[in-house]
């Protein structure tokens, strides 16, 4: 058992005074999902951005399998903690669902042949074969949650982080979906951020952030 | 909601749409170069003006639509054409006739070619033409957001409808600046956490593009 992502200490302040994060200590052990659940703004999507190096600690650090993540690895650190974002219209930016499935291996520099291989598989994974050459706004919203997920899936990260899967879904879409997050869950190492206490009970740990604080709440214990 | 003013007529059937991009671009790239520079004659134009109709009629495009595009663009081909003939009194009625065919001609080339192609395959069709890479990325997210930005603007402008009471031509004047400002602000916010999304997955500044 290692811990595959530390956080010490960690604030944030943004660029307009707001302060986001306040001291937050965290790790993440392999193959564990950690479940993050608390208000609107509590900082929840903030931390998340941290975990991959998008935005840099205002103070304290976060490691990544023993290091910390600087400019020199953060590269390499994306590649293998992959990021979902809530909004699926931020995550697809590509004209076709095949080309942004594509955009992330072939940033990672793969043959043609690797490259068409994982998107499909991506999207196999995610039920959505037969999508391929689809514009994204045909799409339905469940359609574009799911293709924000291959997007991901096609990089083959270890851990993956992801932002309110489930919001927005319909109870149809949102049973699918679940099936689908199991499946995940159970092949990756997870940090999920929701409001879902449903998809936070499938997670083996959950914490409760408040004003930018983690406290972790006891097994299948949750008030709010 | 699902928008189709840029596809509609490119996913019906006709025979510019079984025609492969890239030999469209090439023929209207040939098309607009010959009508240019070649000689202004009577012939040539006729000619072309006959193609362009055939054209749109084998391509099962209501000539109604290239004409309202067409007005997008041509009232500026005339205020050129005009300011010269004012300024210049041995230009005439030839002049005008000249200039104008010519854009006609180009402008409606065009929109065939974009009327008739969806618009990713127009893109791959460019890249073949060796288009700079950034300028297609520019293109697709072009694509990929105008849809996003005119619901945005459609859901903005019914949430004012339904709760304006009174309606006086300054305040929508003044409502329309409110919009366009909201809009600016979401489109940039948006463009932040594209880019953060970009990142996440090994964007290095590079574009690279499936074949």
């Amino acid at each position: 058992m290692t811990d595959t992502i530390t956080v010490e200490g960690l604030h944030y302040l943004y660029p307009d005074g707001t302060r986001a994060l306040n001291g937050i200590d965290l790790s993440v052990i392999e193959g564990e999902s950690v479940a993050l659940v608390g208000k609107n703004g509590a900082g929840k999507s903030t931390l998340l951005l941290h975990l991959n190096g998008i935005f840099s600690p205002t103070r304290g650090r976060v490691l990544f399998q023993g290091k910390e993540i600087n400019e020199k690895n953060v590269h390499d650190v994306r590649v293998q903690i992959g990021l979902v974002f809530q909004d699926p219209d931020d995550q697809l930016f590509m004209p076709t669902v095949e080309e942004d499935v594509a955009f992330g291996p072939l940033n990672m520099g793969l043959s043609y042949e690797e490259v068409t291989g994982r998107t499909k598989k991506a999207l196999s994974l995610v039920g959505l074969s037969g999508f391929e050459d689809r514009s994204l706004h045909y799409l339905s919203f469940g359609e574009k949650k799911k293709a924000a997920i291959a997007t991901i899936l096609s990089m083959n990260p270890k851990i993956l982080l992801l932002d309110e899967p489930t919001l927005g879904l319909d109870p149809w879409a949102r049973k699918d979906f679940f099936k689908l997050l199991k499946g995940l869950f159970s092949e990756h190492t997870v940090v999920v951020a929701t409001h879902d206490l449903d998809l936070a009970k499938l997670c083996g740990r959950l914490y409760l952030m408040k004003s930018g604080k983690l406290e972790e709440l006891p097994e299948k214990k949750i008030i709010i | 909601m699902k928008h189709d003013f840029l596809d509609k007529y490119a996913r019906q059937d006709g025979l510019l749409q079984r025609l492969s991009p890239e030999v469209k671009i090439f023929s209207t790239l040939i098309i607009i170069i010959a009508v240019v520079s070649l000689p202004p004659s009577k012939g040539l134009f006729t000619l072309s003006y006959i193609l362009i109709t055939a054209l749109i009629i084998v391509s099962n495009i209501p000539p109604t639509v290239i004409v309202k595009r067409m007005l997008l663009v041509i009232p500026f081909t005339l205020l050129v054409v005009l300011s010269i003939i004012a300024t210049d009194h041995t230009k005439g009625v030839h002049f005008l006739i000249v200039l104008l065919s010519r854009s006609i001609i180009s402008i409606s080339t065009v929109i065939l070619l974009t009327a008739t192609t969806q618009f990713p395959s127009l893109l791959k069709g460019l890249q073949q033409f060796g288009t700079p890479k950034v300028i297609i990325m520019v293109l697709s997210f072009l694509y990929r957001y105008i849809f996003l930005l005119q619901e945005e603007l459609m859901r903005i402008s019914r949430a004012r409808k339904s709760r304006t009471i009174k309606n006086s031509v300054l305040q929508n004047i003044r409502h329309a600046g409110t919009i366009i400002g909201e809009l600016f602000i979401r489109s940039f916010e948006r463009s932040e956490r594209v880019y953060a999304a970009m990142l996440a997955r090994g964007f290095e500044g590079g574009f690279n593009q499936l074949k």
